[in-house]
């Protein structure tokens, strides 16, 4: 049995094993936090920004986020300050712009962390012009990467970002044939957590590599 | 040994283009066309110095032209070609240079004569030849034309350093004196003085002299420690002090170490990277050996944008040529040093210049940035300590090696020494490449150096992209004040914005930038600053609501705070900065004016009385907008439904009788004042 370390998260100390990160630790203790890109076999990547949490740093709170945040003897942090609501408002409204997702439950997830929403009227205008802007915009993905990461791991390795900033997209990179180009394990369509990727890879990524 | 060294030219990406590594060893990619001197192998620094200076100071008179990227844009090859064909008798040699930096005034043309005087021509076209040619026949009585710009003697006859080494002796364009005077050319003085494919010229110049006392003179341990005092700043945005990371490498029980100098400049409105390189690469080189030689590195790369055709063309010759003189290799100079670097040509985006997104690429994956600790010092490429650099910063060190740490702090303020080079871009009249010592005035950059108009200049943009808006006022151009006013130096970028430009339109421009140039993995900054950009859209087209400022206030503030890197975290500044400064301005626009009557959706064109009724207007515009009335008196109006702002009947109106309102009347005309 690992020796624990103690951390203290919203004035409670927790006892927790060593070689976690902050949002594993608050997991293993029921606190909720939202987290959307966070997968515990890949690890974080602070894709979603949702799990932010304010830490202390010798003299003042800093946001940090928790999936990437290595637990260490006697970290505090804080889980629910008026900041940290406004953060996750935000990063909340840009992931929703990709709404409607397949997962009824993320969307859900999402509107709970929204705290003023816009008259209607703005908004429409607003999400028209973003739509605008960003050129190639896909209804129900975030582009948050776990399909890439998955398929890497376990995978072929066959899904890819392509380009950047307004145009990024995910792509499956086809070799000759179906057959070369996935391997139809679904791993992909199963860790997607909008649920966007359906009934495959092969006919959900059609964007190519030119 | 030249088989070898002939390999080392073509960059990586180059070799990756190939099929296989074999093919392009039979085939070195680009190098079939060149020639260097023929040098015998590991020439001494003497012998290379009295080569240099047969061609920079000889008895003959050397005719330089400048066809840096920015000289060949305004048709300098032209001119260089023309001069060349000519049949000189051998009396005069004319060289391809780069640029001195005075880039309003390209093409330059600079002619020294064997009496060591220097003359200088800006804006050159055919029309002046023959001045050229008689100057540097030296036929008498041509001395006093109007198309010379200025007269320079050499301090001491066939001896030249650097720019600063000269002494003005007429000047006939006093803009040139202004453009001048106030900089200090410590860095950048070779730069179009010398042909930057000539080793030897730069030899001649006082290059290599700090390669020498660094490898026979100093221990590596001093090396570090004349940098660490001399307390030079990281020229690449952050300002990190270049001796600490130096020393940190130096440290690390790792003893596999590299060099990268980062070339791949993506500020819009910064070029200082690309003039170094193409004017005066040897001196990028030259701080990368005595970095490699402090840390223990033998190994470097330099990482440089393929936007930079020229840059990276004068790269590969300039490492083929210090190859073949033994500079570059082993046993440099004959010491136990070795060294060698590779060019690596990346894609050109602003991301990918962020040190740990170019280490991804240079491992061959997708330029996305790392969570930083590990430091790249500590952590870098193929995860041993990697010095990376910016090239200005490299080009910093030979002169302080040379010339000591204290002398280095002669200039500049006690927590900026040195010398900066800034880049002015924008509303000026004189644009240019500069450098001025760190703590130099905006007042003295602005309206001296650039003949900016101090009361039609409203902001000044600093550090790029992810710089910040101020108003201009006064200050002191260094690290500390800057950061103050809400900017950063960054790279040097610095733009001047006059009364004409609306800052909600120019801070949406920004935006609109940064979320296209975003690595996207973060959803904050690539989303975020999609929200942003379409809250200002909203501004400048007259759709404003009421919460919509505390909106971009909040939201930038969220893009800071979860974005991952530097890119994400500075991304909004142009926004904070433009809200603090430029208040009114966006509160306006949330009310549907625009006070800089440039936002088209806000504007209307109007004809005011009395109205000569010459029709040009009428004349001239595209849509059918300027029409006569019906109803009343028959007089011209612009029907404001048809009108698509093009500005047209504006410019053509030769009575100014065309008022540019936005609403209300508010800030009429604002564009009449410059
Ligand atoms: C978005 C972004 C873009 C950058 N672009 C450049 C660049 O174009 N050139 C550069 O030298 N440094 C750039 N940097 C800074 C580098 O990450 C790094 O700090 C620098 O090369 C270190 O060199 P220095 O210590 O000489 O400044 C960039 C940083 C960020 C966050
Ligand atoms: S902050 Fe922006 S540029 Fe930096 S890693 Fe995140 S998405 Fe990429």
């Amino acid at each position: 049995m690992e020796k624990m370390i103690e951390i203290i998260v919203d004035g409670n100390s927790l006892a927790v094993t060593p070689t976690i990160i902050v949002l594993q630790a608050l997991q293993e203790h029921d606190i909720d936090i939202p987290a959307l890109c966070y997968h515990q076999a890949l690890g974080g990547s602070g894709n979603c920004g949702m799990c932010m949490v304010e830490v202390w740093n010798t003299n003042s709170w800093e946001p940090r986020h928790a999936c990437l945040l290595p637990v260490k003897d006697g970290l505090i942090i804080k889980t629910a300050t008026p900041r940290l609501k406004l953060l996750r408002n935000w990063a909340a409204k840009v992931l929703l712009r990709h709404r409607p997702f397949n997962n009824i439950r993320v969307e859900e997830l999402l509107a709970k962390q929204i705290q003023d929403e816009m008259q209607s009227q703005e908004d429409e205008w607003l999400e028209g012009s973003i739509k605008k802007l960003a050129d190639n915009w896909s209804d129900g993905c975030v582009l948050c990467g776990l399909c890439i990461k998955i398929c890497s791991k376990v995978g072929k390795n066959r899904l890819t970002y392509l380009r950047r900033g307004k145009k990024l997209c995910i792509s499956l990179v086809r070799g000759q044939d179906d057959n070369a180009s996935c391997g139809n394990c679904r791993a992909c369509s199963h860790i997607c957590p909008t649920g966007f990727i359906t009934p495959n890879p092969q006919q959900t990524f059609t964007e190519i590599l030119i | 040994m030249i088989s070898r060294s002939e390999l080392k030219g073509p960059s990586v990406h180059k070799y990756q283009v190939c099929k296989s590594g074999l093919e392009s060893k039979k085939n070195p990619i680009g190098l079939a066309t060149y020639k260097v001197p023929d040098f015998p192998v590991n020439v001494s620094l003497e012998s290379l110095i009295a080569e240099g200076k047969i061609t920079l100071c000889s008895n003959q008179s050397r005719i330089n032209v400048g066809v840096a990227t920015c000289g060949r844009a305004a048709g300098a090859m032209d001119i260089y070609n023309n001069l060349e064909k000519r049949d000189w008798c051998g009396a005069v040699r004319v060289f391809k240079v780069g640029c001195i930096g005075a880039c309003y005034a390209e093409p330059l043309v600079h002619i020294r004569t064997p009496e060591g005087k220097h003359y200088f021509y800006g804006n050159v076209d055919m029309s002046i030849f023959w001045h050229i040619i008689k100057t540097a026949e030296e036929k008498p009585g041509t001395k006093t034309l109007p198309f010379l710009w200025a007269i320079t003697q050499e301090s001491k006859t066939g001896i030249l350093r650097g720019i600063q080494d000269m002494e003005l002796i007429k000047v006939q364009n006093s803009g040139f004196r202004d453009f001048f005077q106030p900089q200090v050319r410590r860095i950048s003085g070779r730069c179009g003085l010398i042909d930057p494919e000539n080793i030897a010229e730069f030899a001649a110049m006082g290059g290599f002299g700090a390669l020498e006392k660094a490898l026979f003179r100093l221990k590596r341990k001093q090396i570090i420690d004349i940098i660490r005092t001399s307390g030079l700043r990281g020229r690449g945005g952050a300002g990190f002090p270049t001796g600490d990371k130096m020393n940190i490498a130096y440290e690390n029980a790792d003893l596999v170490r590299y060099v990268i100098a980062n070339a791949d400049e993506g500020d819009p409105g910064a070029y200082m990277d690309r003039v170094l390189l193409e004017s005066d690469p040897f001196s990028v080189l030259e701080g990368m050996m005595i970095t490699a030689l402090a840390i223990g590195a033998s190994q470097g790369y330099i990482y440089v944008r393929h936007e930079y055709p020229m840059a990276v063309h004068a790269l590969k010759k300039a490492i083929n040529c210090a190859h073949k003189v033994g500079f570059l290799g082993n046993n440099v100079l004959g010491s136990s040093f070795s060294f060698d670097i590779t060019l690596v040509e990346s894609g050109g985006a602003f991301i990918c210049g962020e040190e740990t997104a170019m280490l991804q690429i240079m491992g061959g994956k997708r330029g996305e940035p790392q969570l930083r600790p590990p430091y790249p010092v500590r952590q870098g490429f193929q995860n041993h300590p990697t010095v990376i650099n910016n090239i200005e910063t490299l080009a910093n060190i030979p002169w302080i090696i040379l010339n000591g740490a204290e002398a280095y702090r002669e200039l500049g303020t006690p927590k900026s020494p040195g010398t900066k080079i800034f880049c002015l871009a924008g509303d000026i009249k004189r644009m240019g490449f500069i450098e001025v010592p760190l703590g130099t005035s905006t007042k003295v950059l602005i309206e001296k150096i650039g003949a900016g108009d101090k009361e039609s200049i409203k902001a000044l943009q600093i550090g790029g992209p992810s710089g910040g808006i101020v108003p201009y006022k006064d200050f002191s151009l260094d690290y500390e004040t800057v950061e103050s006013a809400g900017a950063i130096i960054g790279s040097g970028g610095l733009v001047t914005l006059n009364k004409k430009r609306c800052m909600v339109d120019i801070a949406r421009h920004m935006v609109n930038f940064m979320a296209s140039e975003s690595c996207g993995k973060c959803s904050i900054c690539r989303g975020g600053l999609l929200e942003l950009e379409a809250r200002l859209l909203t501004l400048t087209s007259g759709k404003g609501y009421p919460s919509i400022l505390t909106e971009i206030e909040a939201l930038s503030k969220a893009i800071s705070s979860i974005s991952l890197c530097g890119f994400g975290k500075t991304a909004a500044t142009p926004v904070t900065t433009t809200l603090t400064y430029f208040r009114d301005e966006y509160e306006a626009h949330v009310n549907g004016k625009c006070p800089a009557v440039f936002c088209k959706p806000l504007i209307n064109f109007e004809i005011v009385l009395p109205c000569r009724e010459c029709h040009a207007c009428h004349s001239v515009c595209p849509s059918g907008a300027v029409k006569r009335r019906t109803d009343k008196n028959e007089r011209l109006v612009v029907d404001s439904k048809l009108c698509i702002k093009c500005w047209a009947c504006y410019e053509a109106c030769p009575f100014d009788r065309i008022r540019i309102v936005s609403e209300e009347l508010h800030g009429k005309d604002d564009r009449n004042h410059s």
